[in-house]
């Protein structure tokens, strides 16, 4: 039996460079992009891009610092905390700080991606399935683990699930009563 | 992210699989192709 610590957060997708540190001719440090800019994963709070399946916290988090690599306890907790499309599970390890409702670690490993097609911007000019299937390949690729799609509407915000009926012509007469009722 | 009150502060060992490389290598950009000499 696994004896990992597991996790579970959210990241955005965006097209990044891998970032480097070099030094000036005046002493001092710059970041550069070492390599062109693809899709990867990125951290909510700063800009720091996921290059790989492995990430490391810049500082080792501790009880009177805020740095690590945030987790929350569940996945619904992770895909609750913002509408973005990717949320996964991650093995934690090194220095850890637990908290009441997740974890600050040093060290993460992607054990498992979930896609969340009803939050992916996806374009209506192609097949969302081959988009999705593309976007999970790319993601496979790089962070070597699967990559699970989840097509279900439930985290949608019921704002959002409203729109999207209205937007089909599925809504009754009845829940646009009701709807009235409530403006009312 | 709000993770709430600290709990406790402990060491990890790492997972069994951590001997995938960190970082998948970037594509690198192909070299440019010489021309082929042509006699004269």
């Amino acid at each position: 039996m696994s004896n990992d610590l597991i996790g579970y957060r959210t990241w955005l997708l965006k097209i990044g460079s891998k970032y480097l540190v070099r030094e000036t001719d005046d002493g001092g440090w710059e970041r550069y992009a070492a390599g062109p800019p693809t899709l990867r994963l990125c951290s909510l709070s700063t800009e720091c891009y996921w290059n790989g399946p492995v990430q490391h916290s810049g500082r080792a988090p501790s009880g009177v610092n805020c740095s690590g690599l945030y987790a929350l306890k569940t996945l619904e907790a992770a895909a609750d905390y913002s509408p973005n499309p990717v949320v996964g599970e991650v093995a934690m390890w090194g220095k850890i700080v637990q908290h009441a409702h997740g974890w600050r670690a040093e060290h993460m490993l992607i054990k498992r991606l979930v896609l969340l097609m009803c939050r992916l911007p996806l374009s209506d000019a192609g097949s969302h399935i081959k988009q999705v299937a593309v976007l999970g390949k790319i993601l496979e690729t790089r962070y070597q683990c699967d990559v699970i799609v989840d097509a279900s509407e439930s985290w949608l915000s019921p704002t959002e699930r409203f729109l999207n009926r209205l937007a089909s012509g599925t809504l009754t007469s009845t829940e646009l009563e009701q709807l009235a009722k409530e403006l009312s | 992210m709000q993770l709430g009150e600290v709990v406790r502060e402990f060491e990890q060992p790492a997972p069994n699989q951590i001997t995938i490389p960190d970082v998948v290598p970037e594509p690198q950009p192909k070299a440019p192709v010489e021309p082929e000499l042509v006699p004269a």
